[in-house]
């Protein structure tokens, strides 16, 4: 297909979508036209929930800041002047014993842009904790019925990540480059084109490896996915796991 | 990019021609395999991993990703009668007193008493795997008989170390594909899996995806047992 009728596809899928939405909310799904478009997941300035979390009115400063203003906090340490609150706990990673192939090194605790994420998505920090705002607030995702929190199984203390895919790992992982388990990451491309390489955070797969938080290469009507799923969203089955997983 | 698109979707268009799941693989991968499920009325989002695999369990009270590889299919909760040990004299591998790692997975189908159909936020499907595709036919009581299929979750080498005369060494000893039977083992373990190539990566043609042929036509006679086995 070429761009003109991505375009026109993924436009009639956003109508499609505004039409079934009876608010302007934000939605789970993915438009691919960028952060800035309505109804994106992450633009929190028009919706639902950004009206509940974000008075500012921007759409950037939820996540990033330019300046950090010197708060003691140094949320900033997190990389790409991170400007919301992280997550402090501690996570049951992904048990590598349970697979013969997987050798790739696994970090102890999620890291990179996945911590990032999970400053949202594990559900126990505020959605609104950005900017100034340190406090508590009750605007957790957990709490917010409906939206995607990932880890949702509390061990005990821990948030449990054993039923996640792994994150923070190391890719290509195990048996690497002889095409039996894992596709090469520097040919193997998602639907936009981009390399799987270009996804990865330091060699590491992360949230982002998958999923497109800024919206700009997202398959229409997918959780921000990089690559269809399923002939309904416009791919083949499982073509987002096929991408690098060879079976 | 394209060519390669029109090749998958060629590819799953065959796939889905096939209304019969074919129990014999071919080595060619998954798609079209008898474990893609993509055309099956009872999948409703038509996708192939996602029976058996889910990468977010999204906190299901069945925590079935404790069963490993993000698995997304109800388990069985079978006790089984274990194949008997003592039946053989070279046979002193630790066996688990029940099947475990990658085996548990498969029998969530293959034991025929949990539906196939029973994956995602499903908790009771419908659809059981019958005939071939269900092992352990015998029921002996409350108890799901695997006394007449070879040993599984086992130690290997079993009985006399590798160096003897009943086993090859699984470190150099290769199937069809290559591939050593080490590399084939789940934690040290004979599984299914050792045998069966459960994603028809390296399944011989004409087989129930078996890592080697069994006779002339599609291999060596018993080449599959005299694989491990020195006989």
């Amino acid at each position: 297909m070429n761009k003109t009728g991505k375009t026109i596809l993924l436009l009639a899928a956003g109508l499609c979508l505004a039409a079934a939405a009876p608010v302007w909310a934000e939605t789970g799904s993915g438009l691919g036209l960028g952060l800035t478009a309505i109804l994106s997941p992450h633009k929190f300035t028009t919706g639902d929930v950004g009206g509940e979390i974000n008075s500012t009115g921007e759409i950037c400063r939820v996540c990033h800041v330019p300046h950090d203003h010197a708060r003691a906090s140094r949320r900033y340490l997190n990389g790409l002047l991170w400007n919301h609150e992280v997550s402090s706990a501690t996570y049951s990673m992904y048990n590598n014993a349970w697979s013969n192939t997987l050798t790739g090194t696994q970090s102890a605790q999620p890291d990179g842009t996945a911590k990032l994420c999970l400053a949202c998505h594990d559900g126990t920090v505020a959605m609104d904790a950005f900017d100034k705002y340190a406090g508590v607030h009750e605007d957790t995702m957990r709490n917010m019925a409906g939206l995607s929190v990932v880890g949702w199984f509390q061990d005990s203390t821990n948030i449990d990540l054993r039923g996640t895919h792994p994150i923070s790992i190391a890719f290509p992982a195990g048996q690497t480059g002889d095409g039996k388990n894992f596709t090469d990451p520097a040919t193997a491309t998602w639907a936009r084109g981009d390399t799987v390489t270009s996804t990865l955070d330091n060699g590491k797969v992360q949230c982002s490896t998958c999923h497109d938080v800024h919206d700009q290469e997202s398959v229409a009507g997918t959780h921000l996915l990089r690559t269809a799923q399923t002939f309904a969203e416009g791919g083949v089955p499982s073509g987002l796991c096929r991408t690098c997983h060879v079976k | 990019m394209k060519k390669v698109l029109i090749g998958v979707l060629a590819a799953t268009l065959v796939a889905g021609m096939s209304v019969v799941v074919f129990a014999n693989g071919d080595g060619t991968g998954i798609l079209g395999s008898p474990h893609d499920f993509s055309s099956s009325t009872w999948n409703n989002r038509q996708e192939i991993c996602r029976v058996c695999h889910v990468p977010h369990d999204h906190g299901r009270a069945s925590q079935r990703y404790l069963n490993g590889l993000l698995w997304n299919h109800g388990v069985s909760s079978a006790s089984y009668t274990m194949y008997n040990k003592t039946w053989s004299n070279t046979l002193n591998g630790t066996q688990s007193a029940e099947p475990d790692g990658t085996s548990k997975l498969c029998l969530s189908c293959h034991d025929g008493t949990v539906g196939i159909d029973t994956f995602d936020k499903y908790a009771g499907g419908t659809v059981y795997a019958t005939g071939d595709a269900k092992i352990v036919n015998f029921m002996d009581g409350e108890n799901i008989d695997l006394r007449g299929t070879h040993p599984l979750s086992i130690a290997f080498p079993v009985g006399e170390d590798r160096y003897s005369d009943n086993f090859n060494d699984p470190a150099s000893k290769t199937w069809t594909s290559g591939d050593t039977v080490a590399s084939t083992l789940d934690n040290g373990k004979v599984q299914c899996s050792t045998c069966h190539d459960v994603h028809n990566q390296e399944s011989v043609g004409d087989t129930h995806l078996l890592r080697a042929g069994q006779t002339a036509a599609t291999g060596t006679a018993s080449g599959l047992c005299l694989t491990c086995h020195i006989k």
